[in-house]
């Protein structure tokens, strides 16, 4: 038995190509739920006449989280332990033979607790969605190169049994994980990362996830600066939190690392280009020097080869370093991203 | 979520010079250390994996 969620606030936009995604499943989901999470559009009507179930939330002000909560809240305690849970965000549609490959590789491992997607850039946003394209793309190769090992299951669509999502229930209940919303919800109400909260979860009661090549899906880009913006300073921040919630342990010490040097990547950053300033506003002049051009080489050739997976034109073009763009406004991100989770800044999202 | 280091290395580093202002030469060092790591990992991700395609 397959259980598809769709947590959904406001997407009439986009959430009939969704629910058409599942339709055409070469292993087709038992139940498809739209979670109509305080909408004022017309998702529940769209949703309601493409065939899909819709449950409205009740007085939820915990975002998709809580949406999640209130609908595993209902469907958990009556579902047998290997029926399975695809949760997938309403604005993503899955490759058509998603469901019957991540069933396959739960199967294969009853140590596996989450089986995600590796996911495409959808089209839109001019500039600034060309270059997330590019960026997932060579996410994409990073996990196939790692034969679907990744750091988190990300809530684009993920597939879980009922029984690992109990575990996670049961622990959050006895302590041996963070308490989420203090009621044995299965997502994490109180941090701005629910995906990345729950692999950790996962992975501290030992069980694997996994992003298998062979699970795509397309998944929909920030379409202006602005919005990615908020979007990257809230997963940054919040993956921050996450390892803060979780401390130094067997599994967040990799994370922890990756943090590290991403901030000293920021520092560097930063003193980089101060030194830049200062050669060139004291009159010092820049040396070019030939290691150091060696080593810009190879950064391009970096750049080219890891965008394959778009074709030839953007590894021509990913030479010019013109992503150095989206570089920098990330490397921002994460510096503000770093100030607030220090400074304890409000969070909104 | 999507961390990838030698990307931001590459922005601070990749423009051919590490700019010698008189910081003083441990500034130097540790900013050429940082950016040989980034080497590291970017020639990591060029090279091809075994079994794999890309």
């Amino acid at each position: 038995m397959i259980t598809v969620l769709i947590p959904a606030h406001n997407e009439a936009a986009g959430i009939l190509e969704t629910l058409n995604s599942l339709k055409t499943q070469t292993y087709l989901p038992d139940r498809v739920i739209v979670v109509a999470d305080n909408c004022t559009d017309a998702t529940w009507e769209i949703a309601s006449a493409a065939g899909a179930e819709v449950i409205g939330t009740v007085a939820n002000v915990d975002k998709k989280a809580g949406a999640l909560n209130f609908a595993l809240g209902g469907l958990l305690p009556e579902a047998g332990p290997e029926d399975l849970f695809l949760i997938q965000d309403a604005d993503s549609q899955l490759s058509r033979d998603f469901i019957e490959r991540a069933v396959s590789h739960l199967q294969a491992d009853s140590r596996l607790g989450a089986v995600g997607g590796v996911f495409r850039g959808g089209a839109g946003g001019g500039f600034v969605g060309h270059l997330q394209r590019n960026e997932y793309a060579r996410y994409a190769r990073d996990v196939k190169r790692l034969r679907g090992k990744c750091l988190v299951v990300t809530g684009t669509a993920a597939l879980f049994r009922a029984r690992t999502l109990r575990d996670v229930t049961v622990a959050r209940l006895d302590g041996s994980l963070p308490p989420g919303n203090g009621r044995g919800g299965v997502y994490d109400t109180s941090v701005l990362t629910e995906d990345n909260e729950l692999s950790f979860a996962l992975l501290t009661l030992r069980y694997r996830i996994k992003s298998p090549a062979d699970c795509t899906l397309v998944t929909e880009v920030m379409p202006t600066w602005r919005e990615l913006w908020a979007q990257r300073l809230r997963w940054k921040r919040g993956a921050v939190e996450n390892c803060v919630q979780y401390g130094w342990t067997r599994v967040t010490r990799p994370y922890w690392g990756r943090q590290i040097l991403a901030l000293v990547g920021v520092l560097v950053t930063l003193a980089y280009f101060s030194t830049m300033a200062i050669a060139l506003g004291t009159g010092a002049g820049l040396h070019i020097q030939p290691f150091w051009l060696a080593v810009t080489g190879v950064f391009v050739i970096e750049r080219v080869v890891t965008v394959r997976l778009r074709g030839w034109r953007y590894m021509l073009a990913a030479a010019t370093m013109y992503e150095l763009v989206i570089d920098l406004f990330l490397q921002a991100v994460h510096a503000k991203a770093y100030a607030d989770a220090a400074l304890n800044n409000k969070k909104a999202w | 979520m999507y961390d990838n280091p030698a990307a931001p290395a590459a922005a601070g580093i990749g423009s051919g010079t590490l700019a010698m202002t008189g910081a003083g030469d441990l500034f130097w060092v540790a900013l050429a250390a940082f950016a040989l790591l980034a080497l590291g990992m970017a020639i990591k991700r060029i090279v091809p994996v075994r079994g794999g395609k890309s």
